[in-house]
């Protein structure tokens, strides 16, 4: 018992000075970072938004903002503005500036990773616009932005909109050759945050983004999901009219097939993509509830995607953006001999890539 | 009460046969001197006298069987009566004294020589149910303070010859019996005897009662961890003796202790096993959560509030942060706080009456609880983490584990608040070594675990359907494992 | 007499044992490792190390049969001079005692680094220190049991890595085997990735504790390969879990990627893990020193070993105070590990070569 005592009693004797009471901590959400103008261009504009722990405050956030070239720095410079110590152990969301996302923000994303205290969790987005001034908006109908923003994002992704971009993902892709970061992009609304799209990433800059309705088609090519609904406009080729179309609970499956014979530009990738659902409103000249006329549905609903999807196709060449990871399929399915005297970024913009789309329609809802 | 003595004696040290120069009567009479309580009667036709405690015997009885029938004897062939069975003959003073004080009546015939017979039967509780160990369908019946009723409570139930029962006597002063059962065949001999061995070293004035009496005999008297397991219940003693234990009894005391014990044995109440077996199952292994819940909680909440505050949830944060804001005081000391306020509750309601225990309840639950954190002294997330880690703790079917459990949880605490989640593991790592190093009469402590018995820690952990008691447990070291005679569901 | 003094170890315990002393802090940085030296799908390689200890569990298991049983030091005492094997008992509890030392300091050096920036060293170090001491008040027999109940505390972390699975990609992991290593076979770093594999030869000392009925090397075998399954489980989720370039850039991919979990009540794990990692780091202290103190036991006799092993854990912190930077302690370790290497290699086949001469001189 002695020798358990004597372990208690030394345990206490030391007081640490490695503590972060909670209460004492202010606990940055959600940080901003906005590329200074002109003369101070190495710096960044850091904003962070910090919930108000006072019960009697009359804001539910401590909004504080300073400019910086380190992170370390912009933490104690923020830390004087506040009564709590600044810390970014809680921090869910970082949000770049276009600005600074179209220069590169591989420095700062390197930072977040060597700093054990971020976690990889937190969720790396791009603002069209300022960082700043998305922040600095008051929403009076979410006084806490923090979570509002978080909740926004979350859901999004929740629902293939946009993607489930963490420091983690960002940083994996970063420093994958075969596959280049994407981000969700939000811009600031009337009172309010919506979100704005793919932003694409050439490396660690931005190079342009996929608008929400090309969204969901881009997710198809992304991957396999389930979850989520698309809207579709058919065209009618003899009527010269379009069916809307609305297919919901949507199962994605996608498959990458990379025939490579010979040299480089024999490379050819074929991405096949099923898409199970249920329809759920179309206004189109077929009969839905017949058999014949849904397998037909089915065909060019099909076709409509597979269009749009090499439209998206297309815009990621033209830009030089892998984002859909393909570089990571040709990479698999070459020799280690081919692949590194291959310049994926040279090549990529180059190659036949075709969408085939497969849809099912699973059923028509409980009605007919 | 009547006392029916059908259990043999120990062999007790013969005593030198001292010359008696006086008679018998006169030395008893001597050396219980000044003994207002003893009763003196004499038969003068009979030329007989009688001593004994009145309080210790049935009188009813030493009416009917002994005055009643020496007055049908006449005065000639009163010596020839007296040896009769019933009757023993006494030669020694110390031995009539010793006798007389175990409620015997003490009979002196007019020429100096001297009988005793067994009149025990003072007034007992009658038997009633376990205040400190309810089930709710199990048995009802719990042990007295008559050692003879327990050993009743006992044989009633294990209706076999091979029930062995030895006596010792402990105790300088209060000359307290002990009473060691065991069935004969499933005990180990060694345990026994390593016990026994135990039992008559012991020197001490009184012994009052079988958790105390096994502080003297336990082999690991600095620990904090009850050693033996001591129960009021009948049906638990059989059930341990079943599987080749001892069980052991104090005059006195409605506790009898068991040995050898293990640490999952304190998890174990008789309705786990009057249960279907998936419910006992739920039922053990949510012990065992309350176990680590009531350890670890409160000092998990110090850990993460001081040192951790990345480890909080988003949605917990905020209110956490914000009912922390107002109180002047760091986590541990906070906790600290707490946790003492909540031992000092509990050990009010425990000494006081239950009518007034109940305004206890309103005073701590409703003034301490809510006031505190309106006041801002506490935080209201730390009350519902001292409220769980004490509920957990009273979900212990043993007290005497549970007040253990609640000492060593300070200790986490303390821990928890200096060094964060390393000083949590910290804690956890020194407990596992102080339980597995643990051991009674040399068995392991932490058996089915430390060492490994795979068959046994199911048992421990889960209840296990009847037909995989085919083995008795490794813990008493039996030599005779089968326990049912076959393994499918014969036993219906 | 039976009792449970002399009741033997249940095969179990050994099996949870070896893997206990085999991993330790270096899985934290075991996949940056095999990425910088082995390049991709290196977990192959991780496979053949696995081998290797088989087979010098093997020698050691050719000395236990060759020495009918006898404990190691009976074999030397009886066939090697005493000017001879005095320095030799002192080399190895050297170098074991800094090996114990080494890994403590090595683990205390993460905690630093993740919770406690500005706490001192040595406070941390002590209060770690502390329980082997406690733990070595015990008869072997003892602390091996106690050990292997610390598997449930390690093992809670093998089951955390479940959580980790959804953003496991096999494609990440490529098919190209051992290509795009920074310092591809590097003779140096591949012992030191071995290394982590060291630990297996505390069965050498417990040949006169175990009775036929634990099957010593059995369980070793058998600890060894859960060691290996382990170290190529992570290693492959690793890799699937961090893109190849990236690997080689996180300091501890195994900590690190446990802050990716998420529980509704507990978020950022890894401030769990790495204090769980205590009990890993433990056991392979504790049976260090307790094995230096074996060897120092020989030379001179010692009547209270608590004693002991309190001056052996006081000199070797003293030994190592110099190097406290992740860089002087890297070489430290790497210094440490391969002299144990040696141990574990050469010493069986010393004694080896020992019992082959007596046998040649008997007959």
């Amino acid at each position: 018992m002695r020798k358990y005592l004597s372990f208690l009693i030394m345990g206490l004797m030391m007081g640490c000075s490695d503590q972060h009471i909670v209460e004492d901590v202010g606990f940055v959400q959600v940080l901003g970072l906005d590329q200074m103008k002109e003369e101070e261009e190495d710096k960044f504009l850091v904003s962070a938004i910090v919930p108000q722990i006072e019960p009697d405050a009359e804001n539910e956030r401590e909004f504080l903002t300073t400019v910086s070239d380190s992170d370390k720095e912009a933490m104690l410079s923020l830390s004087r503005q506040s009564n709590r110590e600044i810390e970014n152990g809680q921090l869910r969301n970082v949000l770049f500036g276009k600005e600074a996302a179209e220069n590169g923000i591989a420095e700062q994303i390197k930072t977040m990773n060597r700093d054990p205290i971020f976690g990889t969790r937190v969720k790396v987005s791009i603002v069209n616009g300022q960082a700043y001034k998305l922040l600095s908006e008051p929403y009076t109908q979410h006084p806490q932005v923090s979570v509002y923003l978080d909740a926004l994002i979350e859901k999004e992704s929740k629902l293939h909109m946009t993607p489930e971009t963490r420091l983690h993902q960002f940083t994996r892709d970063l420093f994958e050759d075969g596959i280049d970061p994407i981000a969700p992009i939000i811009k600031m609304g009337d009172d309010k945050i919506a979100l704005d799209g793919i932003a694409l990433f050439n490396d660690d800059k931005y190079v342009d983004k996929i608008d929400p309705v090309d969204a969901r088609i881009f997710f198809f090519l992304h991957g396999s999901f389930s979850a989520g609904s698309v809207h579709l406009t058919l065209e009618e080729k003899e009527k010269k009219e379009s069916a809307q179309l609305l297919f919901d609970s949507i199962r994605n499956k996608r498959k990458v097939v990379v025939t490579a014979n010979g040299p480089n530009d024999d490379m050819k990738i074929d991405v096949e993509i099923h898409i199970k659902g249920a329809l759920l409103e179309y206004n189109g000249p077929l009969d839905i509830t017949k058999n014949k006329d849904l397998k037909t549905l089915e065909k060019q609903l099909a076709k409509s995607v597979e269009k749009r999807a090499k439209e998206v196709i297309e815009t990621l060449q033209a830009k030089q953006v892998d984002s859909l990871g393909l570089g990571k399929k040709v990479r698999n399915s070459i020799s280690y001999k081919e692949w590194s005297g291959l310049d994926w970024q040279e090549v990529y913009p180059n190659i036949d890539i075709q969408p085939h789309v497969k849809a099912e329609i699973n059923d028509i809802g409980v009605y007919s | 009460m009547r006392r029916i003595k059908q259990i043999k004696r120990s062999p007790k040290s013969a005593r030198s046969r001292n010359k008696w120069s006086n008679t018998l009567f006169q030395s008893a009479l001597q050396t219980l001197d000044n003994c207002a309580d003893l009763k003196q009667y004499s038969l003068m036709n009979k030329d007989l006298q009688f001593l004994y405690f009145e309080h210790l015997i049935d009188e009813e009885a030493l009416e009917r069987e002994i005055l009643a029938r020496l007055e049908l004897v006449s005065t000639e062939q009163v010596t020839t009566y007296l040896k009769n069975a019933q009757y023993e003959h006494i030669e020694t003073s110390e031995n009539l004294v010793e006798k007389i004080m175990e409620g015997y009546v003490a009979v002196f015939y007019r020429n100096g020589r001297a009988w005793v017979t067994d009149m025990y039967g003072p007034e007992v509780r009658s038997i009633r149910p376990s205040e400190t160990e309810t089930t709710i369908v199990g048995n009802h019946d719990a042990f007295i303070e008559s050692l003879y009723t327990n050993l009743s409570l006992v044989r009633r139930r294990l209706k076999t010859p091979k029930l062995k029962v030895l006596l010792f006597e402990v105790g300088e002063i209060s000359r307290s019996e002990i009473a060691l059962l065991y069935i004969d065949g499933l005990v180990d001999e060694d345990l026994l005897q390593k016990l026994v061995g135990k039992i008559k070293n012991v020197e001490i004035d009184i012994v009052i009662d079988s958790p105390m009496f096994v502080q003297l005999i336990d082999d690991h008297p600095y620990s904090f961890f009850p050693q033996f397991l001591t129960t009021e219940r009948p049906d638990i003693v059989i059930s341990n003796l079943s599987q080749g234990k001892i069980a052991g009894f104090v005059e006195n005391s409605p506790v009898s202790f068991i040995s050898p014990t293990n640490f999952f044995d304190f998890f174990h109440s008789p309705d786990d096993m009057s249960q279907r077996w998936l419910v006992g199952s739920a039922t053990r292994l949510m012990r065992l959560l309350a176990f680590f819940i009531t350890l670890t909680f409160t000092a998990f909440y110090v850990a993460v509030t001081t040192f951790h505050y990345e480890m909080i949830p988003q949605s917990l944060l905020i209110s956490l942060a914000e009912s922390r804001n107002r109180v002047p005081f760091s986590p541990l000391i906070e906790a600290l706080m707490m946790e003492v306020t909540i031992e000092l509750l509990r050990e009010a309601g425990a000494r006081l009456p239950t009518k007034i225990g109940q305004t206890i309840g309103i005073v701590g639950g409703i003034v301490i609880g809510q006031a505190a954190v309106q006041a801002g002294l506490v935080s209201n997330t730390l009350i519902i983490a001292v409220a769980i880690s004490a509920i957990s703790s009273f979900v212990m079917p043993s007290y005497m584990l549970s007040a253990a459990l609640r000492i060593a949880r300070f200790g986490f605490i303390l821990l928890a608040g200096v060094l964060g989640n390393f000083g949590l593991v910290l804690g956890i790592t020194l407990l596992l070594i102080h339980l597995s190093t643990l051991s009674n009469i040399s068995t392991p402590y932490f058996n089915p675990l430390v060492p490994l018995h795979p068959k046994d820690l199911a048992s421990a952990v889960l209840r296990l359907p009847y037909w995989q008691y085919s083995e008795r447990t490794t813990q008493a070291l039996t030599r005779n494992k089968r326990n049912n005679k076959t393994s499918g569901r014969r036993y219906v | 007499m039976k009792s449970y003094e002399t009741e033997k170890l249940h095969p179990i315990h050994l099996i949870f044992l070896t893997y206990m002393l085999q991993s330790s802090v270096i899985l934290f940085s075991m996949p940056r490792y095999v990425a910088e030296i082995i390049g991709t799908n290196g977990w192959v390689l991780l496979l053949l190390f696995g081998g290797v200890v088989m087979f010098n569990i093997f020698l050691i298991q050719l000395v236990y049969k060759k020495g009918e049983g006898k404990s190691v030091f009976d074999i030397i005492n009886r066939s090697l001079p005493t000017f001879f094997k005095y320095p030799l008992y002192a080399l190895i509890a050297i170098v074991w005692a800094l090996v114990a030392v080494v890994i403590a300091k090595q683990y205390i050096f993460i905690i630093q680094i993740i919770s406690f920036p500005t706490t001192p060293s040595y406070y941390l170090l002590s209060m770690f220190l502390l329980l082997p001491l406690l733990l070595l008040l015990h008869p072997v027999y003892k602390m091996v049991r106690v050990s292997s109940v610390f598997f449930i505390l390690a093992g809670i972390t093998i089951v955390l890595t479940v959580f980790v699975w959804p953003e496991f990609s096999f494609e990440r992991l490529t098919t190209f085997f051992f290509k795009e290593a920074d310092n591809p076979w590097n003779w140096n770093e591949l012992l030191n990735i071995y290394s982590g594999f060291l630990g297996y030869e505390v069965c050498l000392l417990l040949i006169p504790y175990i009775t036929k009925h634990s099957h010593l090397f059995r369980s070793f075998y058998w600890g060894n390969g859960l060691t290996t399954f382990v170290y190529v489980y992570t290693v492959v989720l690793c890799l699937g879990f961090y893109s190849f370039e990236q690997i080689k850039h996180v300091l501890y991919p195994t900590l690190h990627f446990f802050s990716y979990i998420e529980f509704p009540f507990l978020i950022r794990v890894e401030n769990l893990v790495y204090s769980l990692f205590l009990v890993k780091a433990l056991v392979t202290v504790t049976f260090f020193f307790w094995m230096s103190s074996e060897a120092i036991q020989q030379i001179i006799k010692v009547n209270k070993p608590s004693y002991l092993h309190i001056s052996i854990i006081v000199m070797s912190i003293l030994l190592t105070a110099p190097f406290n930077t992740r860089q002087e302690m890297e070489k430290v370790i790497s210094f440490t590990g391969k002299a144990e290497m040696a141990i574990a290699f050469f010493l069986p086949i010393l004694l080896l070569l020992l019992l082959w001469r007596k046998r040649k001189v008997l007959v």
